[in-house]
Formats: structure tokens, C-alpha cells, sequence
């Protein structure tokens, strides 16, 4: 599911939802462009089961919607509530790596 | 490939899915890891929908755990039927100076079954707002397949039930309890309906459960019933263990059949089998009293969902 070398316990970054909505940032997309994209960003391949289960769930607490299509590749956007989920999960990392980053006396920037 | 998911879910994502796949595959055969995983997914795609599996949020947690205990609370009923049938008239075959064991047993488990469909109803009452709710709104056309089944299966057991009331009251006693075969095949097929209208309703109800927007309190007010319901039903299952110690150790005959004072074994099959599934169905309302005691302090500072 994922190329990243960080232990499995460790990474908080492989999360179908939060990638989902971290892609369905920068603008609509449907499956294909949604898993190409994460594969992309945070090098995680997404199974297409991973996937629609987190679609599912996310359309499910209204956090993303689907958007009219003729065709069967109907493609998602986030919502209001999504964009806030995303923005208090992001916060929340920018928090964790702040603190984890003080007490490696690493400056944030050299984590990138 | 999507046969392991629900109906429902196939019917909105299905086309999107395969869509998906084709595009992944860019016209290769899938391979056997793809098929486990999608497999796998479609049927955690089924325990979703029966809300026995919740995703991250606390409430939602809280939210399966009740369901499970609903779940664990249907085969109880079955189990609790099948020991009730079982223990008909025991006090009669006990010798008076090993009855008050048995019978304070026994006292318990009707006393209990009856304070476990009480909170049943509690909760079914708690719950009648937030789904008239959850109905008005629209909600109606996400359940009304599932309900529609259950009330034609409830309408044939119903006539099904008269019929054979009509039937028991032109047989005597004898053919009534195994000298009709017929009577007694009908009996049983009655009781296989019934544990078809309890499965049928018990989902509909986790549907409810999974589907409508629970108000926090709502939700903790559930969940307490649920737990109650969890001990009542691990209290319940202690007790029928006593009775049935009891009547093993002074009336062995009772749960045979037999002539009074013969010696036989205790472990017929169909206590055996009521008391595994009575212990099995306990043992799972535990499970789910447990998701909810974890998730309890965690979701005490989460707001509605």
C-alpha cells in the first residue's frame, strides 16, 4: 500500500481519508486521478477496496460530495465540513511535528 | 469481483469501482491480491453496513458497540426461548430439598429476560424521535427496502402462527409434544420464521442505528441500555448455568425425558446446544459492553456527529 520506509506504527501519513481530502484539496477528481495523485504526493498506493471504503465513509459524514457525470468516472470535491476536518488534522500534525522537532532540536524546515 | 459487497453499496459505488480498476488494470487480468483485498474490503464493506465496525471516530465506536450488543441480544432471545421450552414444569421433578437452588435460578432468568426486553423498549422509545426525524427528512428511502422485508416476513409468521394455534387446538396433548410429525414440522418451521422476523428486525434496527444522526446524548443514553443489557444477558446465562448444575446433579431424567431416577447424563443435546449458544451470544454482548466501557471517557468530550 505504501512505499514510505517509516515503520508501520509510526506513520500517520497513510490514512485513505486524510489523503483523500488532503488531494480533494486542490480540486475535484474521481478515482484514477484521486490514486494517481496519493501515489504522487505521499508515495501511498491506494488499493481500489482502500479507496472506495474511504470514499464511502467521507461522503458518508459529508466530507467530500459527488459531482454530476455522464460518465461512470464520477469525480468527488470536499465539502466546507471537509476542508475544516482537513484543516484540524493538518493543524494537529503541524503541532505533533512542531513539538517532535523542538525535542530533536531540529528546525521544523529540515523535516521537509 | 464486487460480489462480497452489499447490494446497496454496489448499486451506488459499483460502476465507479470497476470504472477505477479498468483504469488501474489499463486492460491486464487482476491478479490474486487484487481480488483478496477487494474481497476483503467487500466484506468490511458488509460489517459497515450492519454497523457492527465503526471507523476512528469515538461515537461512531460507541455507536458499534451497541449495535453489537443488539446483535448479541437477538440470539439471546433464541437461547432464551429454546431454555425456557427446556425447563417447563422442572420444579416437579426435583426432590423439594434441592428445588430453592434451581428454582431462585430460574427466578432470575425470567426475571432478568423480562428487565432485557424492558430495556429494549427503552431504547426503542429513546430512539423514536431522532428516527421520526431521521424518516421525515428523507431517510425513509434508505431503509424502506429492509423494512418491507421484514414486515412481509413478520405478516407470514403471524398467519403462520394462527394457523398453527387453530392446528394445536385439534390435536391432544401427545401429538401436540411429538406424535404428529407433521405438527411438529410445522412447529419448527415456525420457529425457523421466527428467528427470520428477529434477524430481519434486529437489522433494520442497526441500519437505523448506523444511518440516522444521533445527537451525542442521544447516543451515551444508548449506549448505557446497551450496557445494562450486556450484563443483563452475562447474569442471565450465569444463572441458566446454575439451574442447569442443579437439575444435572438432582433430576438428571428432566432434561431427558426419562422415567424419574434413572441415571442419565445432564448434557443432552439440546441443553448443550442452548447453553453454547446463550454462552456464545453472552460472550458477544460482552465484546461489544467492552468497545463501549473503551471508547466511554474518549467520547464523553466529542459533540454530535
Amino acid at each position: 500500500m505504501t512505499t514510505s520506509k517509516i515503520p508501520e506504527g509510526l506513520r500517520r501519513t497513510n490514512d485513505p481519508p486524510l489523503l483523500i481530502l488532503t488531494s480533494l484539496a486542490e480540486g475535484p477528481k474521481h478515482g484514477h486521478a484521486l490514486a494517481k495523485d496519493v501515489a504522487t504526493f505521499a508515495g501511498v498506493r491506494l488499493s481500489p477496496g482502500a479507496l472506495y471504503g474511504a470514499i464511502t465513509r467521507l461522503e458518508e459524514r459529508g466530507l467530500i460530495t459527488p459531482l454530476d457525470s455522464d460518465d461512470r468516472r464520477r469525480p468527488y470535491r470536499i465539502t466546507g465540513a471537509g476542508e475544516t476536518a482537513l484543516r484540524d488534522a493538518l493543524t494537529e500534525m503541524r503541532h505533533l511535528a512542531d513539538v517532535g522537532a523542538s525535542r530533536l532540536k531540529l528546525a521544523t524546515t529540515a523535516l521537509a | 469481483m464486487l460480489r462480497w459487497y452489499p447490494a446497496t453499496w454496489r448499486e451506488r459505488y459499483g460502476d465507479e469501482m470497476v470504472a477505477l480498476m479498468e483504469d488501474e488494470l489499463a486492460g491486464r487480468r487482476p491478479d490474486l491480491r487484487l481480488r483478496l483485498s477487494t474481497a476483503w474490503s467487500g466484506v468490511r464493506e458488509r460489517a459497515h453496513e450492519t454497523g457492527l465496525v465503526a471507523s476512528g471516530a469515538p461515537l461512531e465506536r460507541l455507536r458499534a458497540g451497541s449495535v453489537l450488543v443488539l446483535f448479541s441480544w437477538a440470539v439471546f432471545v433464541l437461547a432464551g426461548i429454546s431454555f425456557s421450552k427446556i425447563a417447563e414444569h422442572f420444579a416437579q421433578a426435583l426432590p423439594s430439598s434441592a428445588r430453592p437452588v434451581a428454582q431462585h435460578a430460574f427466578d432470575v432468568v425470567a426475571v432478568l429476560g423480562v428487565a432485557g426486553v424492558a430495556i429494549v423498549i427503552v431504547g426503542t422509545v429513546v430512539a423514536l424521535g431522532p428516527l421520526t426525524r431521521y424518516v421525515r427528512g428523507g431517510g425513509w428511502v434508505r431503509v424502506r427496502r429492509s423494512v418491507q422485508g421484514a414486515v412481509a416476513t413478520s405478516v407470514v409468521l403471524l398467519g403462520a402462527t394462527v394457523g398453527l394455534v387453530v392446528w394445536a387446538h385439534h390435536l391432544n396433548s401427545l401429538q401436540r409434544n411429538g406424535h404428529n410429525v407433521a405438527y411438529v414440522s410445522a412447529f419448527l418451521l415456525c420457529g425457523l420464521l421466527f428467528a427470520a422476523v428477529l434477524a430481519q428486525w434486529t437489522q433494520v434496527a442497526a441500519r437505523w442505528v448506523r444511518l440516522v444522526p444521533w445527537r451525542s446524548a442521544t447516543l451515551r443514553v444508548e449506549a448505557a441500555l446497551a450496557v445494562a443489557l450486556g450484563v443483563v444477558m452475562a447474569t442471565i446465562t450465569i444463572a441458566a448455568a446454575v439451574w442447569w448444575s442443579s437439575i444435572g446433579l438432582h433430576a438428571p431424567w428432566f432434561l431427558r425425558g426419562s422415567r424419574v431416577g434413572v441415571a442419565v447424563s445432564a448434557f443432552t443435546p439440546s441443553i448443550v446446544a442452548t447453553m453454547t449458544l446463550m454462552a456464545g451470544a453472552g460472550a458477544l454482548g460482552v465484546v461489544g459492553v467492552t468497545r463501549i466501557a473503551r471508547t466511554w471517557v474518549t467520547a464523553r468530550d466529542e459533540g454530535p456527529q
